[in-house]
């Protein structure tokens, strides 16, 4: 195959409008002359296709898609139902109104024809305006799936949500501690979910609105492009948030609200103060509170599903609890450390999280028998510790999970056990060379562990039994809860998180790349 | 139309949804039009149910829908030279190539997955920007300092070295 017929190729499946019309025509004759050529194109273009299907973003969950557009269908067939029922309705009004006109003798017929005229003429507008409206107004999305408690509050009463129920303009679904859900918009598709503790209003009457008042709470929106005109509008209490088309994160607490978008635009805008407003776009996010409205790359979390405590050590040592409503969790200091521009600085002294916020991390990894832990980290240029433990989580002296270090390797505990405790031997991570940033995720979930060092993966095992002999204790990053200081770990922290499910390798080489991007040396 | 949406069908859907994308998409359909075609195809076919012969099997018989809304596809197109695309699609219909033997065993996605894990940072790279971000060939080629027609030989080397180890993964595996 000569060079020029390769680029066509290559082009033709990158792009299938990127051949001018000459060359597309050159390009199919090149198609009928060899069946070699077609193999290989089709070749290309299916190994394209099954490579989208599994990792771009848009393209999961088909039998879904299929399922809500029978729904859909289904759905158009019961609204021309109901407009139908009201044209026999306004037939049936009409003709009995003839019969009762027409037993009047005292009546002229000419009355009688100019009453029905204007009857006849008034039923035809009711019909009218009867399909205009029922097609302009009404639901506005529905319920693809409901978990936990769900409530959805309509003309002030309130029932329990279930999956198909749809939404109006004027309800609002208030969520608490283990709820999650998720609705698709009737007009476009556009899709928006929730997890956890929030509550969430739908205003605008008409079938096309998408307005959505988040009082609090966490929400995912996956938006299609919009119309010109009639985007998708996230309000807080601080801030307006537009969408074009896009996938977007926004989290609303009493002080704050962020939005982090993964793809697309977002203009975000305070709803207080100088009333400014930023285009954010993928990759970066926008926080509002009283006082200022803050930009910045979205470093940390990249994905916010199955994700428990966060820290992005942005000036303050403090980590996001994502339990209840999203709430801040405090690492308490000890020793030498301090919290600096993007990273925490160990030399010597350690961080303990909050007992609440260490108590959740181990029921709900325990809950869901799975746990992931992610960090950004640059141990010290000097640093060759005999043993200084970086995490530990649990009780003292037997710790449900247990990351340190010893001389450059880093090693992990992980307790599983089959009704009643055990250990498991300690395992080898990897090496995490002194002064340089490392990313280590380590994963454990259906019965196996993985670890992965700046994206690729070093450790991949069978672990028999599960996390029911996990017990509340502490959680500590730099040293042991009852350590000197003689065996902490020294180094910065730039990033922290514990997940109640394992982590993909997708994930974990993706989120090494961003960092690695992002990081000031 | 019955107002149902049972197991059997359910199950055909799930059980051919992979074979029945990638078909469409060997017919030269844009990667971005695959889905609403399926869905499409998927429908009628819910829809006519009863017109599928008893000796013709359901994927056949969706193969067969979805070769006709490709073309008639290309057809309405309002795109430049759409008979070329249509032309195009018709040879493709009819070709056969190693990766639809890959995509119709039972174990594609595992295998595919399996192939990706042995990818290095490199390829992997290219692949997230190309099809998780879904960033254009010319985009990338800025980020990393190269030229649009290197990516795309890049990638057009990736997708047949993918190819060539799921093909080898499936036959390990006798799937």
């Amino acid at each position: 195959m000569t060079d020029e017929i390769d680029s066509l190729l290559q082009r033709y499946v990158d792009d299938r409008d990127a051949l001018t019309p000459d060359e597309l025509a050159e390009f199919t004759e090149h198609l009928r002359q060899s069946a070699t050529l077609r193999e290989r194109l089709r070749d290309q273009l299916v190994m394209h296709e099954l490579i989208c299907q599994r990792l771009a973003v848009d393209r999961g969950n088909f039998p879904a898609q299929v399922e809500q557009r029978l729904r859909d269908l289904n759905g158009a067939g019961d609204l021309a139902s109901e407009v139908e029922a009201q044209v026999q309705g306004m037939q049936q009004l009409a003709s009995e109104e003839w019969d009762h006109w027409a037993e009047k003798r005292d009546v002229g017929k000419r009355r009688l024809r100019r009453v029905l005229l204007g009857l006849a003429a008034a039923a035809a507008i009711a019909l009218v305006c009867g399909y205009l409206g029922f097609e302009s107004y009404g639901p506005v999305a529905r319920l693809q799936s409901v978990e936990g408690p769900v409530m959805l509050v309509r003309d002030g009463k309130q029932v329990a949500a279930r999956p198909e129920m749809w939404i109006y303009g004027g309800d609002k679904l208030t969520t608490t501690l283990g709820a999650a859900w998720e609705l698709r918009y009737h007009t476009d598709g556009s899709l928006l979910s929730g997890r956890g503790d929030g509550d969430i209003a739908f205003v605008g009457g008409r079938r096309d609105s998408k307005q959505i008042v988040l009082n609090y709470g966490d929400v995912t929106a996956d938006a299609k492009p919009q119309p010109t005109g009639k985007p998708m509008r996230f309000l807080s209490p601080q801030g307006e948030a537009v969408v074009v088309g896009t996938k977007l994160h926004f989290l609303a607490t009493s002080d704050v609200s962020r939005l982090d978008v993964e793809h697309g635009k977002v203009l975000l805008r305070r709803l207080t103060g100088d009333g400014s407003e930023q285009l954010i776009e993928t990759g970066r996010f926008g926080r509002i509170s009283d006082d200022q409205l803050a930009t910045g790359v979205t470093l940390w979390p990249m994905e916010r599903f199955g994700l428990v405590v966060d820290g992005r050590f942005d000036n303050t040592a403090n980590m996001q609890l994502r339990l209840t409503r999203p709430v801040e969790a405090e690492l308490i200091p000890r020793g030498d450390v301090q919290a600096r521009p993007g990273r925490l600085q160990l030399d010597g002294g350690a961080y303990q999280l909050s007992p609440f916020a260490a108590d959740a991390v181990v029921e709900r990894c325990q809950a869901a028998n799975a746990v992931s832990v992610e960090l950004w980290l640059r141990p010290d240029k000097d640093f060759k510790p005999e043993r200084s433990t970086l995490l530990a989580c649990g009780p003292e002296d037997q710790p449900n999970l247990e990351i340190w270090a010893e001389d450059d390797a880093i090693l992990m505990r992980l307790a599983t056990g089959n009704g009643e405790s055990s250990q498991q031997k300690p395992v080898r991570l990897g090496a995490l060379p002194a002064g340089r940033w490392s990313h280590l995720a380590v994963a454990y979930g259906n019965g196996r562990l993985i670890c992965y060092v700046d994206g690729r993966q070093t450790l991949s095992r069978t672990w028999p039994g599960d996390l029911s002999t996990w017990s509340p204790g502490y959680f500590m990053i730099g040293d042991a809860w009852r350590g000197d200081g003689s065996q902490a770990w020294t180094g910065e922290i730039g990033a922290l998180a514990v997940y109640e499910r394992p982590l993909s390798i997708h994930e974990a080489f993706r989120n090494w790349r961003r960092l690695q991007t992002a990081t000031q040396p | 139309m019955t107002d149902r949406y049972d197991d059997d069908f359910e199950q055909l859907v799930r059980g051919t949804q992979i074979r029945i994308r990638a078909y469409i998409a060997g017919m030269g359909i844009a990667s971005h039009e695959v889905d609403d075609v399926a869905q499409d195809v998927y429908i009628e076919y819910f829809r006519n149910e009863e017109k599928r012969p008893q000796d013709v099997e359901p994927e056949r018989w969706l193969k067969g829908i979805a070769r006709n809304l490709c073309l008639n596809r290309f057809r309405r197109s309002a795109r430049r030279a759409r008979l070329h695309h249509e032309a195009i699609g018709e040879m493709l219909a009819e070709a056969n190539s190693t990766a639809d033997r890959l995509v119709s065993g039972k174990a594609v996605e595992h295998a595919l997955d399996s192939c990706l894990e042995k990818l290095d940072d490199q390829q992997h790279q290219l692949l997230e920007m190309r099809y998780r971000d879904e960033l254009a060939s010319k985009s990338i080629a800025e980020t990393l300092d190269s030229t649009a027609e290197a990516i795309r030989v890049a990638l057009y080397r990736l997708r047949a070295s993918l190819r060539d180890c799921m093909d080898a993964t499936l036959a390990r595996e006798n799937v």
